[in-house]
């Protein structure tokens, strides 16, 4: 659910787990270029295409749309008609907005999932890995891939995140165990535009 | 012939009476080592008696409870477990109150009570996260089998949902659901039902889950103001092993230690214990303050130190001999019973307070230490006697009560005055004799006559106007009295200050659904037939929420169909369906939308099936439920115990609207074996158990009263001076409980019976010192009772005084009415009565022929 989401979440809280006993050194540096990405911003903007592949689908889904994020905790992405949706998330209450349909879905999340929680992490610099998910570091050229594999049996099967050596996300990918997938590619990104509440807004 | 019946009667029992009491003058005074081995003896085996008694602490026990609305509230309680659970109350900031409330979850799970793990389970999620396949699963069944949870009013609409236009419409829908962020854990909804037929579903179940008024949009159970959250957790052991249930809080008390929210904690069986040190120190208070009280007014009028020390003695023993006593025929004996040692230093240090007056007074007037044992013993023994016996009847009477608070507290307190009056009996005439012999230069002089003397010549000089005063007062205080209101809310009963009445409260005020809720319960060994049943009081209920009786209801009928029901939603469905190709019109709308059809067939094959369908066991429904994350909709409807079904409705109302009676003639035309409950219902209950007892403990003990007054006196006249002032002080009690704004409820309703025993003592010894006497001593023998009448009615009032501010509105509620009660009929029997004598001498000295003096 909420796979933005979940990548951010699961990318920060490679911060705040437990430590492995021997770190992957690639996978630190990667991590802390990501970290320092974040920490050197007040609010993002960026467009961005997504593409789905559904068992449940004949064709993969293509959407293309925008998000926004505002430290310390207010997240929002559109997906442009068709099949448009409007997702806000403040600190822990999301909120997604179905555009055609007109109907809002409406939930708290626990604490530890809360935007401002995961930010707090972001201002620690990153000398561990976690335990419970691998993590391993690419650099090529000049981008990051950070390749982070979830334990368990939950839904995530891997997640990949890249970037660039200013910690500007440019692809995440998000591989579930059902073998459905979803890339999302981000494109002109700018940092610290001074977003307004007025750019937060579901309706 | 009646006459010489009651003289036969009086004559037989006065002998009787000073036999008895002249035997105990020479058993105490002669052989004193002997009395003193005897009540060792009996004390060591009352002790061995109470150990082997047990004490409750238990509320509901106190209540009859096999029958009636009470049985069905606590068989609910019992089936559920609810009477078990542990609930958290956290109240708070909004911000905080979450982060709190997973913090305190965290604690109470890792919480261990003796190693093993304290709470078998802690609840404070709506949703898990981890129940997501399940709760798919069960959409996939339900969606398939329509005709067993869509409602008959919305069963049109299954086949409006699968037009070719409505399958496009939903799959559009559910592509966007997809593309969503949300898509995820969607998939597999999705997936069971592309075509959203859950709509019709899901809000109907969801509305039954609902037992409390909640945020629908948390996954906490977190009141829709956000300032309230629960926590719900099952101890790992049965809370009433109270060695278990005390470490269990201790470790709660650890648990919530440092918290940045006010955290609270309740639960039936669990707030007994919660409360525990708080009722010990409530009672133990009570005890003390009273005792100290008692013993400085006693030393503060006679300036004698043994008999002070030897009241505590006497206390102890009746206490102990009556606790004993009691543990011969009760099982067990509730802790709030203590209170009754409080009345026991209350009543108890009476017989002492008369005796010794007597004594002292004797003395003081130059008679032989012998001579004034003798007097003190046997001569005002007799009106003390008397007084005790018309204490502990009405008292004893209670016992016939099926309320046990009232039925307890009654023997314990008649038990309590008869052995408090035997140890005075016993152990004072020996202190004394011991004490004239360690101190034979000790001086008594004359005691405080507290202006009895000037109330006394008062009332001689003018005693029309005083009756006359008297009359009035009387009078104006009956009017008030019949402004007295009852009171049946049991909360009125509660600590106030008590935690767990005071999260209950918090409940009531952040999350209840209606002020009032009342529960149906229809069983049986069969589920079909429960469930048939259940259907017909469904239709009933169904018509009171129509017409605005009742603001809403829940049951298992509103979300799983009975066979009736199901029949109305196949006859609305597979019509429309019939001429439909539904497997096919499905294939083509998912592949049309860009779905492939092979992720479907399960869901197409149960479609397929509609046109066809045929009613279903509720109880196949049940069972998927209770797969599902959804089975507290059911483990809060459907209960199973005592080898049957229990199929429970809940209809919330909000007062006087909802005319119960009503409603509770038509579920008993329809299933006579339906029973209900509800607080309006066991208040009702509870209120015709002590009417009974009332009833019936006014008859027997006011009988025994009566009994025993006409057995004391030979003339009608002192019996009826001897009842006026404990009658005027019944009227007076009522009516400054009116003037006061107190109302008469469960508990002190038995006021009305004990102080009959209790204020009835005032006038007897009163009217047998002073008819007693010559005419020439008629004054000092006013003076004298009258002191120890008012000193043993500040000692009552000093016992019943501490019960009025304790936090227990049921104890507080019996110490404010036995006070006004008792300090009325005191003030009658000093102020007034005087003038009732004056009055008969003087009529009788007209009737002799004599004028009055």
């Amino acid at each position: 659910m909420k796979k933005i989401l979940i990548l951010l979440l699961i990318t920060f809280n490679v911060t705040a787990a437990p430590a492995q006993a021997v770190p992957d050194r690639k996978a630190l540096e990667g991590l802390e270029v990501l970290r320092r990405g974040f920490a050197e911003l007040t609010d993002f903007t960026a467009e961005i295409t997504q593409e789905k592949h559904l068992a449940l689908m004949k064709q993969k889904m293509v959407s293309r749309g925008m998000i926004r994020f505002r430290k310390p905790g207010t997240f929002y992405m559109e997906l442009y008609p068709p099949h448009g949706s409007r997702l806000l998330m403040q600190d822990n209450v999301l909120s997604i907005r179905l555009t055609d349909q007109g109907t809002i879905d409406r939930m708290v999340l626990p604490p530890e999932q809360s935007l401002t929680k995961w930010m707090a992490f972001l201002s620690r610099p990153i000398t561990t890995l976690p335990e419970g998910m691998g993590v391993k570091g690419v650099l090529q050229g000049n981008s990051w891939t950070v390749h982070i594999l979830p334990a368990g049996t939950g839904g995530v099967k891997e997640l990949q995140i890249t970037f660039d050596l200013e910690g500007r996300i440019k692809r995440l990918a998000i591989e579930e165990r059902n073998r459905d997938r979803t890339v999302i590619r981000f494109t002109s990104m700018r940092r610290n535009v001074g977003l307004k509440e007025k750019d937060f807004r579901l309706n | 012939m009646l006459k010489r019946f009651l003289t036969s009667i009086t004559d037989a029992t006065n002998r009787g009476v000073l036999a008895h009491l002249e035997w105990l003058f020479n058993v105490t005074s002669r052989r004193p080592l002997l009395v003193i081995v005897v009540s060792m003896v009996l004390l060591a085996l009352s002790g061995i008696s109470i150990a082997t008694t047990r004490f409750e602490s238990d509320i509901f026990k106190l209540f009859p409870s096999n029958q009636g609305p009470l049985k069905l509230f606590l068989d609910s309680l019992k089936w559920s477990g609810g009477a078990q659970d542990a609930y958290f109350i956290l109240e708070g900031d909004k911000e905080r109150l979450i982060a709190e409330g997973e913090r305190f979850a965290g604690r109470l799970t890792a919480l261990r009570v003796d190693g093993e793990p304290a709470f078998r389970k802690v609840t404070y999620r709506t949703f898990d996260p981890a129940e997501a396949q399940p709760f798919a699963d069960f959409v996939g069944y339900a969606v398939t089998h329509p005709q067993l949870f869509v409602s008959p009013g919305e069963a049109g609409r299954i086949a409006e949902h699968l037009t070719p236009a409505a399958m496009a419409g939903s799959l559009e829908k559910a592509r966007a659901e997809l593309a969503s962020q949300a898509g995820m854990g969607l998939r597999d909804i999705v997936a069971a039902d592309p075509f959203s037929l859950r709509d019709l579903i899901l809000p109907r179940l969801k509305k039954a889950s609902q037992a409390l008024d909640l945020d629908t949009t948390s996954p906490y159970f977190l009141a829709r103001d956000g300032r309230v959250l629960i926590i719900i957790a099952e101890p790992a052991r049965p809370v009433q092993d109270m060695v278990f249930a005390r470490k269990l809080v201790a470790g709660i008390n650890d648990a919530r230690r440092g918290a940045t929210v006010t955290i609270t904690c309740t639960g039936a069986h669990l707030a007994a214990v919660l409360d525990e040190a708080a009722v010990k120190g409530n009672v133990i208070s009570c005890v003390l303050s009273s005792l100290v009280v008692v013993l400085l007014l006693f030393y503060l009028t006679y300036r004698r130190f043994l008999p002070t020390l030897l009241i505590p003695l006497i206390l102890f023993c009746g206490v102990v001999l009556a606790l004993g006593t009691a543990g011969l025929f009760l099982s067990s004996i509730s802790l709030i019973s203590f209170a009754f040692t409080a009345l026991i230093i209350g009543l108890g240090t009476d017989y002492s307070i008369h005796i010794y007056d007597r004594f002292h007074s004797e003395r003081s007037a130059g008679r032989d230490t012998n001579g004034a044992l003798r007097l003190a013993v046997v001569d005002t023994g007799h009106g003390v006697f008397t007084a005790a016996a018309t204490t502990a009847f009405p008292f004893l009477a209670l016992t016939i009560s099926d309320v046990r608070a009232l039925s307890e507290l009654g023997l314990l307190v008649g038990l309590g005055v008869i052995f408090s009056l035997y140890a005075t009996f016993l152990f004072l005439p020996p202190l004394l004799l011991f004490s004239e012999r360690r101190f034979p230069a000790a001086v008594y002089k004359p005691l405080p006559r507290f202006g009895l003397g000037r109330v006394w010549d008062g009332c001689g000089r003018r005693p029309r106007p005083v009756i006359t005063a008297s009359m009035a007062i009387i009078v104006l205080l009956l009017v008030s009295a019949f402004f007295i209101r009852f009171e049946g809310d049991l909360k009125n009963l509660q600590p106030r200050h008590s935690e767990a009445f005071q999260a209950q409260e918090k409940i009531e005020q952040h999350l209840s659904l209606s002020p009032k809720q009342m529960l149906v319960a229809v069983e049986g060994r069969d589920l079909g037939d429960v469930m048939a049943r259940g259907g017909r009081v469904e239709k009933i209920v169904e018509r009171y929420v129509q017409s605005g009786q009742l603001v809403s209801f829940s049951s298992l009928g509103q979300v799983v169909n009975d066979r009736e029901s199901q029949t109305e939603v196949l006859a609305a469905m597979t019509g429309p369906l019939a001429s439909r190709r539904l497997a096919e019109s499905a294939t083509d709308a998912l592949a049309k939308a860009g779905f492939d059809p092979a992720s479907f067939e399960g869901t197409i094959a149960g479609l397929a099936c509609l046109a066809k369908a045929r009613p279903v066991p509720p109880a196949e429904a049940i069972e998927r439920i209770e797969r599902s994350p959804l089975r507290g909709v059911v483990t809060r409807h459907l209960m199973q115990g005592d080898g049957s079904y229990h199929l429970l409705f809940y209809l919330n109302y909000r007062g006087s609207e909802f005319p119960q009676q009503a409603f509770l003639k038509e579920l008993a035309a329809v299933d006579p074996a339906a029973r209900a409950t509800s607080t309006d219902l066991v208040s009702g209950q509870l209120a015709g158990s002590v009417k009974k007892s009332f009833l019936w403990g006014f008859l027997l003990g006011g009988g025994m009263v009566l009994f025993l007054l006409l057995s004391h006196f030979a003339s009608l006249a002192d019996i009826f001076n001897s009842l006026f002032p404990v009658v005027a002080g019944v009227i007076a009690m009522l009516g400054l409980m009116a003037l006061t704004g107190m109302g008469i409820n469960f508990m002190n309703a038995m006021v009305l019976v004990t102080i009959l025993g209790m204020g009835s003592d005032y006038g007897l010894h009163v009217v047998h010192r002073v008819t007693g006497a010559a005419e020439n001593e008629r004054r000092e023998q006013f003076v004298q009772s009258g002191r120890a009448v008012l000193l043993s009615a500040l000692t009552t009032i000093a016992g019943f005084g501490s019960l009025a501010f304790t936090d227990y509105g049921a104890l507080s509620s019996i110490g404010w009415a036995t006070n006004y009660g008792v300090a009325a009929t005191m003030l009658f029997a000093l102020l007034a009565l005087p003038a009732f004598l004056e009055a008969g001498r003087r009529r009788m000295l007209r009737k002799n022929g004599d004028a009055p003096a």
